[in-house]
């Protein structure tokens, strides 16, 4: 079908924007940031859908597709947070922001609170969210794509929680904490497809403030959203950072609990290289 | 990523984002319980929505949210077959949702 588009059928990416019908009919398309461009091959789509056939417009009977999906593992019954983050202070491009999710099942987003959480109890959270979020979240990928950190990058990050009510089993907490990621470039991550050919240093500092509720009946929070804000340092191959561009920097985060809905289930970034041996690997 | 469109035009689109926005379901913005008092990293917990406004993009910029979007080609497909509708489908490098 996308050889049929705006890129034909040569070598190449095929990025872009297609209309098409069930049965893979190619209708119109485009690759361009342009809104008023898209709508318009929107509509050329529409006009070619309009002669298209009954039969094109069906899935064939027997079509099956694999499914060989990253979000198959996300933990739905576990917290799966949404994140943005974006350059901040007076130079700051705000055209630019990176969206991601953060994964963690029910067992280890408990992790947050204490077992038995008291009013006044401080609870410093696990390390396992701690490194997760230092090392795959709290990263410079405002721009491009980026490396994560390696855990001994991040260990002297640490968030606390404090709780501030409770009421049967809904507790509620506040968050604070501060998180550093730092390496000289070396990568120690073994081979996987974010091996740089070089070493990059990079930083990346923040302190956090936030708050939640969590059910201990059901093991789920009804609420919860953090801001970290903070300071880069250094760039890497792909996060768009020109080499005139490598701080320190301002910069900002924001983590909340994910809606429902499809478009919340895409994995995190760094999905292939997480610390989590409860991914499965679909490739 | 896949997006229903409905042969109807721009109206019809707009419709379909409203009822989509009716049902996205709010999201966490006060703080429950909470003292309000500083964190100990200098950070005010009373000043989290103006820290999250730094950071977030601004309304007009996540009109694209309001969009039932499928993020599995299978997903769309089925989905276009079903409603008899064509799929708009979008194709990046990088982070489906994110600007890489």
């Amino acid at each position: 079908m996308a050889n049929h588009g705006h890129y034909g059928g040569g070598g190449g990416t095929r990025q872009g924007i297609y209309i098409l019908t069930a049965d893979g009919t190619f209708l119109a398309s485009t690759n361009t940031l342009d809104a008023d461009a898209v709508v318009k091959v929107m509509a050329q789509g529409l006009a070619a859908w309009a002669d298209t056939t009954a039969a094109a417009r069906k899935l064939p009977a027997d079509w099956t597709l694999p499914r060989k999906r990253w979000e198959t593992s996300c933990p739905t019954t576990g917290l799966v947070l949404r994140s943005f983050n974006a350059d901040l202070g007076p130079e700051a491009d705000r055209k630019r922001l990176n969206r991601d999710h953060a994964w963690f099942t029910a067992a280890e987003a408990r992790g947050w609170l204490g077992t038995d959480p008291k009013v006044g109890d401080k609870h410093t959270v696990s390390q396992a969210i701690v490194e997760r979020l230092a090392r795959f979240h709290l990263v410079d990928n405002v721009r491009g794509q980026t490396l994560p950190f390696a855990p001994a990058d991040v260990a002297t990050s640490s968030i606390t929680t404090t709780v501030t009510k409770r009421d049967g089993d809904t507790v509620s907490f506040e968050i604070d904490g501060a998180t550093q990621g730092e390496t000289d470039g070396t990568w120690t991550l073994g081979a996987s497809d974010w091996t740089p050919s070089e070493k990059y240093p990079r930083a990346v500092t923040s302190k956090i403030v936030g708050h939640g509720r969590f059910d201990l009946a059901s093991g789920r929070f009804t609420a919860l959203e953090f801001v970290a804000l903070g300071e880069r340092t250094g760039r890497t191959n792909l996060n768009g950072r020109p080499k005139g561009d490598v701080g320190p920097a301002r910069i900002g985060w924001v983590f909340e609990l994910a809606p429902d809905r499809p478009a919340e289930r895409v994995a995190p970034a760094f999905v292939d290289i997480y610390d989590a041996d409860w991914i499965v690997d679909p490739r | 990523m896949t997006l229903l469109r409905t042969p109807l035009g721009p109206a019809a689109l707009a419709l379909l984002a409203l009822a989509l926005c009716a049902a996205c379901g709010g999201e966490a913005t006060e703080p429950s319980g909470a003292s309000q008092e500083s964190a100990d990293n200098g950070l005010e917990l009373a000043k989290l929505a103006t820290y999250r406004a730094l950071v977030l993009p601004k309304d007009s910029e996540r009109a694209w949210e309001q969009i039932a979007w499928q993020i599995s080609y299978e997903d769309g497909l089925r989905a276009s077959s079903a409603e008899q509708k064509p799929l708009l489908l979008w194709v990046m490098n990088g982070h489906p949702l994110g600007c890489t």
